[in-house]
């Protein structure tokens, strides 16, 4: 009797044990996020991109009251062509117009690199978090550019992630 | 009252101290009862969702509600002292919310100012920044209130430490307590973006009650 039990227990063992074996090694839990889709559906992206046009905004205005002051003198020139003082204050003032565009295109520029990196930083961080609390193996990121050629849709947890780095952002998770 | 800094998040280093009351003083309405050196572990264990950390790239950034009671502790700890001369310290520290907030690099060594740093200039103004013009970008958001700290302290350390700690607090009477809100910090000092920190309703009053002081 003993002994038909040990033998139940070693042929349970030896059917059980290759699944075993086949989860630990082969069942990776693997998944991807549509990068696009979280990208868009990070709030901290778009309070950052609505700060970004605050800014963007700010410094339309400015050069669009420059500009129309620059109209002005440039209407004064036209009607006094022989006042060179007037000539020489309106050179002098569209230079500075255009230095003053110029660097206000490059601090845009500037800005909105700095504001995606800091999204993008975040982002793969709290993905990262995600991967780490919910035991993944590997999260891959598809754009839709080739680099990844097919998946099931089950695979897909952008809705997931997107919902998990939100709240991190937030301060929530 | 001086205002005191904490070297870490209100931990029980100092909770066996001489002068321990076993009388019960109710501070607050939880069913839990803890002696002080609990209370403490309690308030700085990131489980119970006082103190808060995010980990950005190497840099971790730990937000600790310190209620009033941590407060007097710290202030008291290193003397005997009475029940009355805790709830007089109590008292002093109940009209606002104190929040200890701790920058350190995850690696754990070198210096946290001196990271990723460009220049030897930007050392000092990272040490500007942090005294002075950094209360400027930490707020409190609750609904559609925007409150800046009403007290912001940084603790200057003249050694290599891979952290840097600043403490801050809200005037209780400018914002509910009771309800939810969240700090935001606006990170210009590595430039990672909003760090953010959320606080439920009722979070910072459901405390367990002191058993002892």
């Amino acid at each position: 009797m003993k002994r038909k039990i040990i033998m139940s227990v070693a042929l349970i063992c030896l059917a059980v044990l290759p699944v075993l074996i086949y989860h630990t090694c082969f069942q990776s839990k693997v998944a991807y996020v549509d990068i696009p889709k979280v990208f868009a559906g990070f709030e901290m992206k778009k309070e950052l991109q609505l700060k970004y046009k605050e800014t963007e905004t700010a410094r339309a205005k400015l050069l669009d009251s420059l500009s129309f002051g620059l109209q002005r003198l440039s209407a004064k020139v036209k009607a006094n062509k022989e006042d060179r003082e007037l000539m020489y204050e309106f050179d002098a003032q569209r230079q500075d117009f255009f230095n003053r565009k110029k660097r206000l295109e490059e601090d845009n520029v500037a800005l909105s690199n700095q504001y995606d990196k800091q999204i993008l930083e975040q982002m793969s961080q709290y993905i990262m978090d995600y991967g780490k609390k919910k035991g993944y193996d590997l999260i891959l990121g598809t754009e839709g550019n080739g680099t990844l050629m097919f998946a099931n849709e089950k695979y897909n947890i952008s809705t997931e992630v997107t919902e998990f780095i939100n709240d991190k952002y937030k301060g929530i998770e | 009252m001086a205002l005191l800094l904490l070297s870490a998040c209100g931990g029980p280093d100092n909770a066996g101290r001489k002068g321990f009351s076993a009388t019960a003083v109710e501070l607050e309405h939880t069913n839990e009862r803890l002696p002080m050196n609990e209370f403490l572990a309690w308030v700085a264990n990131d489980e119970n969702e006082l103190a808060k950390t995010k980990e950005l790239n190497e840099i971790q950034y730990k937000m600790c509600y310190l209620p009033k009671q941590t407060m007097a502790y710290m202030e008291l700890k290193d003397e005997a002292y009475t029940n009355e001369q805790f709830m007089q310290a109590c008292e002093h520290y109940s009209e606002m919310s104190y929040f200890n907030f701790r920058l350190a690099l995850t690696e754990g060594s070198g210096e946290l100012l001196k990271y990723g740093l460009g220049s030897a200039a930007e050392y000092n103004e990272r040490v500007n920044y942090m005294a002075f013009k950094m209360q400027d970008d930490i707020f409190l958001i609750q609904g559609k209130d925007t409150l800046h700290p009403g007290l912001f302290h940084f603790e200057r350390i003249y050694e290599v430490a891979p952290y840097a700690t600043v403490m801050l607090a809200f005037d209780d009477k400018k914002f509910d307590k009771e309800n939810e809100f969240t700090i935001v910090y606006d990170d210009q000092l590595f430039h990672k973006g909003y760090i953010k920190y959320n606080y439920r309703p009722k979070q910072l009053i459901d405390l367990p009650n002191l058993t002892g002081v």
